[in-house]
């Protein structure tokens, strides 16, 4: 399928590892990526003023309007989020990869390795479960990928718990404890798919692994060496 | 059949009348002086702040007051004593709302509120505008929004070194090892109009 891609500020830079993992996963599931051209932030979650933060994201749309794909890939949540509020016209189909991620697109993956054995702590944090009206369709699908391949999942409860990602700017402290409190609710590495959980997460974690989804699907296919 | 009069006997109602009306009348003024209905409301933060929430004046009123998004609230969780429900109704009633209030300090937009709200209000978009109103924003925020401006996009490297000075003061250097990964070395892309 034919996808109008918009990556992100996050993962020009500090995500470049999602940015990798979403354009091979793409690949492997036969999806064409095009990028959206001479795109602008989206504004994340630093904007106060709605029609701003609105403004910025209509650009966005109204750039892709010049491509012939319907369908947006946005992987970081906030973008996600923000395209989706901005689109109130239903102009686009707003998609992030983990709607990608069905059972027909899993049975897909070439799996080389298996996951058993290991226990994965799937973390979704806010943005993508909330509120209702942007959030994804299936709530499990983190769950469903690493039982898929074979793996355990722990930390039910924490899911959805807020790591405090938001505030990791301007008030450390409470990210550390939001973050300490999910760590400690967890168990193995915890599987992610936003840029700015995973700072946090990582930040504050001692000798717990953090990783994105993508990279657990890179490590089943091979392409990874280690998680 | 004689009938029953269920009150209590007519000097008993006289007694509790006489003594209760000018208890009343008697009570001293609290502190903070109750606002009579009819005194001009201070709604000019509650204007600005809907207006930059992209929100209608309804759209808060329809609170039922439950208190839901007080038990969900992540900032409690902090061990701050957060109560949206609280801050809504004191802003829905002109009451000047401050910088320094827990939510406006710590809410980390989680939604967590607006999920378990019965009318799915938007209290983050409320506290980011408020926070905005307020001028309350962090250095890191002023960062962000300047690179926005210079390229269109967000520069992280632009945003680090604006910022330094506060992330030195805050000790987020000691984090900068566990930072690596997310380190690279490339050139800011500006975005041009099309």
């Amino acid at each position: 399928m034919d996808f109008a891609y918009y990556p992100g500020c996050s993962l020009t830079g500090s995500a470049r590892a999602l940015d990798r993992g979403v354009r091979a996963l793409c690949k492997v599931l036969g999806h064409r990526l095009t990028e959206i051209p001479e795109w602008n932030c989206c504004g994340a979650m630093e904007y106060g003023d709605k029609r701003e933060l609105a403004a910025l994201s209509g650009e966005n749309l109204r750039k892709a309007e010049g491509l012939s794909a319907h369908k947006i890939l946005a992987p970081c949540p906030a973008c996600y989020k923000n395209l989706k509020e901005a689109d109130t016209e239903r102009k686009f189909t707003i998609i992030n990869p983990l709607e990608l991620f069905d059972r027909n697109a899993l049975s897909c993956i070439p799996a080389k390795r298996s996951l058993k054995g290991m226990v994965f702590t799937p973390y979704y944090g806010c943005v993508l479960l909330r509120p209702e009206g942007t959030a994804i369709r299936n709530k499990n699908v983190m769950e469903d990928m690493i039982a898929f391949f074979g793996g355990e999942v722990a930390g039910e409860r924490i899911k959805d718990r807020c790591c405090g990602g938001g505030q990791f700017f301007a008030n450390k402290w409470s990210t550390g404890k939001l973050s300490a409190l999910i760590l400690e609710k967890s168990r193995g590495p915890l599987v992610v798919f936003c840029p700015l959980c995973h700072m946090a997460l990582k930040t504050f974690s001692t000798g717990r692994r953090v990783i994105y989804l993508t990279d657990l699907a890179l490590y089943v296919m091979g392409e990874r060496k280690g998680l | 059949m004689q009938k029953i009069d269920a009150r209590p006997p007519s000097s008993h109602r006289l007694r509790w009348r006489s003594k209760a009306i000018p208890d009343v009348q008697k009570r001293k003024p609290a502190s903070a002086p109750c606002r009579s209905l009819d005194a001009p409301l201070n709604t000019t933060q509650y204007e600005k702040v809907i207006a930059l929430a992209g929100h209608n004046r309804s759209d808060l009123s329809v609170c039922l007051g439950c208190k839901i998004c007080a038990s969900v609230c992540t900032v409690n969780d902090l061990g701050k004593d957060a109560n949206p429900q609280d801050l809504l109704a004191r802003l829905f009633l002109g009451e000047e709302i401050s910088a320094d209030e827990p939510l406006v300090l710590y809410c980390t937009s989680c939604y967590r509120c607006t999920a378990a709200c019965p009318w799915r209000i938007r209290i983050p978009e409320v506290l980011r505008a408020l926070k905005e109103s307020l001028g309350a924003t962090s250095p890191f925020e002023k960062a962000f929004k300047g690179s926005v401006r210079i390229w269109g996009r967000v520069y992280e490297p632009y945003v680090f070194f604006k910022a330094a000075p506060f992330l030195v003061k805050e000790g987020y250097i000691k984090h900068m090892t566990r930072w690596i990964e997310y380190m690279s070395v490339h050139l800011p892309h500006r975005v041009r109009r099309i």
